[in-house]
Parts: structure tokens; C-alpha cells; sequence
């Protein structure tokens, strides 16, 4: 019986730890009190897609291929602190879980920043930014088959 | 002819003798039959002791099932915030310039400790010419 017990709570583990996502963080926090939540579908990034020229603004990036080429935006804003611990914890808990590598951390005048990309060398299939300045916190996570140079090229931009 | 009470309380070598006063013929290949039908019993009876994995896996499979039925499954399809793509683009737009400041200032503070951490070197290569 006590054998049954542990093989049925890892499994349930696993599928907690497989359940982890952005999505499934923006699902659980975007109705809180004091969040703003966003969230892109893949149809709609399709749609976006077929915006002839799309640039940013000042730019000369064409953002069509990479647009086209992601699958889900998730944004929650939130200034809950109580919210804020929780968030911060389950990402670091899905980070951990995941493939996901520190893409950079920075920590000035209280503000901290954390990105982590997972994916290959050549693809980034899920980019995620963790930030925190007091009692606002903001989550986005990026998920998609996103060309690495082409995402780096322009974040640097 | 004994009664049945009488035969049980016989011992083994008493039985023994009896059974060789009688003529009796005994079936050919009896005894090889009873060898190996309680050896077939006796291995049956150890694989019956063994503690065989599968009705714990099967368990735990089927608690697994159960739980995947309980857990409240694929919650509600998420809905786009955005119904207009270019109001969703201006978003994604925002969204990829708030990233690409936090990179910048990111990069920025690691140029400020590399360049500070470029000056003792300096200061050694200067006392180190003269």
C-alpha cells in the first residue's frame, strides 16, 4: 500500500512540475486583485503577421518572421505584494523544472531583472522576464520557435 | 479388509508393509505423474509467494488515471485580450521595447564593472613602465 501511495504522489508531482508554465502562471494569477494581464493568442500573431511592413518604430527590423513565428504572449503586471512573492516563486519553480538558462540578471536602485531563454543553440522556444521594482512586479513570457540571432539581434537594438 | 480408522492410526513403515502384502498393480509412469505434479504445485505455490511488481504498477496507473479525471482538466481556453491586431501588434511592440530597456541597462552596468574593473589594471601596467 505504501508503495502504491509514492508511485501515485510522483506521478502527481511530475505532472505538477509538467503543468508548470507561462501559461499556466498567467492563468492562475491574471484574475488577482490589482494585476493586469495580457495575453496574444498564436491566431492573433498570425494576424499581426500579415501587417505589411512591420517595423519598430525607428527601426529598421523587419519584426514579420518572428512575429509570425510565436505561439503566445503572457503579461501579468502586478502591484499585490502578496501576489507578487507568489508569482515570483512559481516561476522560479517552473524555471528550475524547465530547460531554461539565466540569459541575464541585473539588480540596480531596487530594481531587479532576471531573462531566461530555453531552447537550442539556433531556436528560442520560450523566453521569460521576471521583473521587480518594490511592490510591482512584472512577469512576460514569450513562447514560440523564435530564430535566436534574430530575437537577440533586436532586443539589443 | 481394514476399517479406515484402523489405517489411520497406522504409522508409515506399517502402511508401507501392508501396501507390499497386496498385490496391487500400480498404473505405469504413476509415480513420475505425482513427481511432477507437485513439483508443478511446488512452483506454483513459490512464484505465488514472490511479490510481483504489477499489481502495484497497475494501482498506481489506474490512482495516476484518477487523479488526471479529478484535476479540473485544461482550463478555460484563454481569450485575447486584443481583438484588433494592430492594437495587439502596438502591445507586442511595447512589450519587445520594455525588454530590449531592461537589456540595455542590463549591458550597461556590466560595461560600467568591466571598465571599473579595467582601471587597477591600468594603474599596474602604468607603475609596471615606469
Amino acid at each position: 500500500m505504501k508503495r502504491i501511495i509514492i508511485i501515485a504522489t510522483l506521478l502527481l508531482a511530475s505532472m505538477a512540475a509538467f503543468a508548470q508554465n507561462g501559461k499556466s502562471i498567467y492563468q492562475k494569477y491574471s484574475d488577482a486583485e490589482n494585476v493586469s494581464a495580457v495575453y496574444i493568442s498564436p491566431a492573433m500573431f498570425r494576424l499581426i503577421g500579415k501587417i505589411p511592413d512591420l517595423k519598430l518604430e525607428g527601426e529598421d527590423v523587419n519584426l514579420a518572421p518572428l512575429i509570425q513565428s510565436l505561439s503566445g504572449l503572457y503579461i501579468l503586471d502586478s502591484e499585490n505584494s502578496s501576489i507578487n512573492a507568489k508569482i515570483k516563486a512559481d516561476t522560479e519553480s517552473f524555471i528550475k523544472g524547465g530547460e531554461y538558462e539565466l540569459l541575464m540578471e541585473a539588480k540596480e536602485h531596487g530594481e531587479s531583472v532576471r531573462m531566461y531563454t530555453a531552447g537550442t543553440e539556433k531556436t528560442v522556444n520560450s523566453f521569460v522576464m521576471l521583473s521587480i521594482e518594490g511592490e510591482a512586479l512584472s512577469f512576460i513570457c514569450i513562447d514560440g520557435k523564435m530564430d535566436r540571432e534574430s530575437l537577440e539581434k533586436m532586443l539589443l537594438q | 479388509m481394514k476399517k479406515i480408522e484402523d489405517i489411520e492410526k497406522m504409522g508409515t513403515e506399517e502402511l508401507e508393509a501392508a501396501a507390499l502384502k497386496e498385490n496391487i498393480h500400480v498404473p505405469e509412469g504413476l509415480e513420475d505423474r505425482i513427481k511432477s505434479r507437485l513439483a508443478a504445485e511446488s512452483v506454483m505455490d513459490g512464484s505465488a509467494r514472490k511479490h510481483s511488481p504489477l499489481p502495484y504498477i497497475a494501482a498506481a496507473a489506474a490512482a495516476a488515471v484518477a487523479a488526471i479525471l479529478a484535476i479540473p482538466h485544461g482550463s478555460p481556453a484563454l481569450k485575447d485580450t486584443y481583438t484588433d491586431p494592430y492594437l495587439a501588434y502596438a502591445k507586442v511592440e511595447e512589450t519587445f521595447n520594455t525588454i530590449s530597456n531592461k537589456m540595455a541597462a542590463g549591458l550597461s552596468l556590466a560595461e560600467k564593472a568591466s571598465d571599473a574593473a579595467a582601471k587597477p589594471q591600468e594603474i599596474i601596467n602604468r607603475i609596471n613602465s615606469k
